[in-house]
């Protein structure tokens, strides 16, 4: 089965070890990734994406890809929890929520940021970090037991579902990294 | 980076590898990005044309994405030759098409090791 997964870790240096598992995972033929890339929310709810790239203009398009992707994962979780959100504006939300990945604070307007502040938080609670990644898996017992291993938590929407969503670009899972990398963040 | 101890394995970990070095270039003065790009043009070709060879022995679905991925590589071979002759207002956007390309040609073969796995291990159960 194709699945997008966010693994939530308590710290930066967890993901790091998690994505290297994942990858090893990979190796063992256990599951075939196809992407994964390192993320991090600040204690002001920023999400920051851990890169290898020091080109701006690259930068910025990888946060707006994998912030959106990241709230594509959340999708109808957000929007069914949210009383006062319509399921509709969710597109909103998770095209806001890479804003704010990918942008300083001065540059996201403040409604966006309480938007993408809202849905990620699902997923990605202040402080946390994940890693994310679109992989192929026959069972899910491989990577919850090395996320548990972490301490990390499991979140899963198969690619198909989340490919049907209305606000789904195929360019958001084009910036995970289709292999292992040195994360780091600017 | 992934074990290469199959053809596609193999195949899948040169892709990556393509993937790296056409990032690497990003940003990067254009002397540099000239230097590479037959090389990356040259390596991108030669992917393909053993990529095409790997289908023969595989499922249908595995054959199908091998195909495309061999489509990817042939045009990833031509965006990194036209990086020698790019004129710097051209360089940036055509980097980063390369890039797009070597991710999409990376996706593929992930994809076609995925379909490899899922049968056999269908086999094997």
């Amino acid at each position: 089965m194709d699945n997008y997964v966010a693994i939530v870790l308590d710290n930066d240096q967890k993901s790091y070890e998690a994505l290297h598992a994942l990858w090893n995972l990979d190796s063992n033929g256990d599951v075939t990734v196809h992407g994964a890339a390192v993320v991090h929310r600040d204690k002001f709810g920023y999400v920051n994406v851990a890169t290898k790239d020091t080109d701006p203009g690259l930068r910025t398009a990888i946060g707006v890809g994998i912030g959106a992707l990241l709230g594509a994962l959340a999708g109808p979780i957000g929007a069914a929890a949210g009383a006062s959100i319509a399921a509709g504006t969710a597109a909103g939300i998770g095209a806001a929520a890479g804003g704010v990945a990918g942008l300083t604070a001065d540059a996201a307007k403040s409604d966006q940021h309480d938007q993408a502040a809202f849905e990620t938080d699902f997923v990605l609670p202040n402080g946390k970090s994940a890693v994310i990644a679109e992989v192929s898996e026959q069972w899910t017992t491989p990577i919850d037991t090395m996320a548990s291993r972490f301490g990390g938590k499991v979140y899963r929407r198969s690619k198909s579902d989340i490919q049907n969503d209305a606000w789904f670009s195929p360019d958001y899972p084009e910036y995970l990294y289709p292999y292992d990398y040195e994360p780091q963040y600017a | 980076m992934s074990n290469v101890n199959g053809a596609l394995e193999q195949a899948r970990a040169k892709a990556q590898e393509l993937h790296k070095q056409i990032l690497a270039t990003l940003g990067k003065d254009q002397a540099n990005v000239r230097a590479n790009a037959e090389s990356l043009s040259a390596q991108a070709h030669e992917l393909a044309r053993s990529v095409k060879g790997l289908g023969d022995n595989q499922q249908a679905d595995a054959k199908q994405r091998l195909n495309d991925a061999a489509s990817v590589l042939e045009g990833l071979a031509g965006d990194a030759k036209s990086l020698a002759s790019a004129s710097q207002a051209e360089l940036k956007a055509k980097n980063e098409a390369a890039v797009h390309r070597a991710r999409a040609a990376a996706l593929k073969l992930s994809q076609a090791l995925a379909a490899k796995r899922a049968s056999a291990q269908l086999i094997h159960s």
